[in-house]
């Protein structure tokens, strides 16, 4: 992987240094940007400056490159056949993502666990990550990952764009061949507390929950977490958030807002679906343990934008960017991707 | 009569998972996500009639006939 960054938001002046960053022949162009950025712009030059090379991209609400994490930039990285022989991308047509998988899948002539990946970028504010992340685990046991693009923190409107165009649905998905391998790493910087809480009344559309544990739901968990009144609640949703955890693993739904007893969470809970409250760990260190146990020679990480202000508030941006010392592109989500529609990780794939 | 929601959370995982203990644990984790933790479940479990239709449900969307 090469990668290109850049806070110029005038393409025209920023082309040919950008072509001159990446590889002659890329096989994968990836790519992510600030709404500083026109996106229909950069996906129409970037088709332009690597016709027909497969590309898949989408706003952001920070970027992530290697040795920093950048605000109202453009990263790109073009990967080589060394790395990445063959991917290609695909469109998500109306809510369709078992179909878009199939037309994914059937472009290869085999597809094997351990050497195909894919990618999923969702609409950041479209509410239907959850719906097309189950759809695609049902459909499929290869690995994916990804992440909900952001629109620097305005909520008014995220961009998704495959190959040189602006998608319409609700994202874009691409399968990449890596002969040599991968690994996920996903991390979230949480350890248990011991204290659990059980969604016993949920509105599922809504992703609140009205009742843990048959008692008035924003008041369960403000006696869970030790804060005064449910008005302080709040002030421990970034710190406390909840997780489901599979073995020792953390799935984590964080809190959204309180909206009388009931509590908004960013991606859904179920009834009787058993939840952990969770306490906040040192990002930098836990996100720099994790990287240590694996060997990889590049990287893609899907952050997320709760884990970005938080590395802001604490002044650490800085000590979280150096951390990608391998070539390295991400992006600060509105939610990752892997499984389900999860909260609060850093979910990367290193590519072997 | 008790086991049938451990029985039936057993098939899909091992039905899916085809001998790979990854994606088994995968498929657990899809289960998790889904409402249905595979741990809780043993042979001397109840059947739950609610529960056990929310683990035929997903045994249809995960492709097991169970």
């Amino acid at each position: 992987m090469k990668v290109f960054s850049t806070t110029n938001t005038d393409l025209h002046a920023i082309s040919a240094e950008l072509e001159a960053s990446l590889p002659g022949n890329p096989t994968f162009i990836l790519y992510f940007h600030s709404t500083s950025f026109d996106a229909d712009l950069v996906a129409a030059s970037l088709a332009g400056i690597f016709p027909g090379v497969p590309a898949l991209g989408c706003s952001t609400s920070g970027e992530i490159v290697t040795g920093k994490m950048l605000n109202g930039g453009l990263v790109v990285a073009g990967f080589e056949a060394d790395e990445i022989p063959r991917a290609e991308v695909v469109t998500i047509e109306g809510d369709d993502v078992k179909g878009a998988f199939a037309a994914l899948e059937s472009r290869f002539e085999q597809v094997d666990f351990s050497t195909h990946v894919g990618l999923i970028l969702m609409d950041g504010l479209s509410g239907k990550e959850e719906t097309l992340m189950e759809s695609l685990s049902d459909s499929t046991d290869l690995t994916f990952l990804g992440g909900s693009a952001g629109d620097d923190l305005k909520f008014a409107k995220t961009y998704v764009a495959a190959n040189g165009r602006l998608v319409k649905g609700p994202g874009a998905m691409a399968l990449l061949y890596v002969p040599a391998g991968f690994d996920l790493i996903k991390t979230q910087s949480f350890s248990t507390t011991g204290v659990t809480l059980t969604p016993t009344l949920v509105d599922h559309q809504a992703r609140a929950v009205l009742e843990f544990d048959g008692k008035p739901a924003a008041q369960a968990y403000a006696d869970a977490v030790g804060v005064a009144s449910v008005a302080d609640a709040p002030n421990a949703f970034m710190t406390n958030p909840l997780g489901l955890m599979a073995d020792d693993e953390p799935f984590v739904r964080s809190p959204q807002r309180i909206d009388g007893d009931k509590l908004h969470f960013y991606c859904s809970v179920h009834e009787g679906m058993e939840l952990e409250v969770l306490k906040g760990q040192n990002i930098v260190e836990d996100t720099e343990e994790a990287l240590s146990m694996f060997q990889y020679r590049s990287l893609i990480a899907f952050n997320c934008i709760l884990r970005t202000l938080d590395l802001k508030n604490q002044g650490k941006t800085e000590a979280f960017g150096k951390l990608f010392t391998q070539p390295t592109i991400g992006l600060s989500t509105y939610g990752e991707a892997y499984l389900g529609h999860i909260n609060q990780t850093a979910t990367m794939l290193a590519l072997h | 009569m008790a086991g049938q929601i451990h029985a039936a959370i057993q098939k899909i995982i091992v039905t899916r998972g085809k001998g790979n203990r990854v994606i088994e644990n995968g498929t657990k984790t899809k289960l998790l996500l889904k409402g249905i933790n595979a741990s809780k479940w043993t042979s001397m479990s109840p059947d739950d009639p609610v529960m056990m239709s929310k683990v035929k449900q997903a045994a249809f969307e995960l492709g097991v006939s169970i």
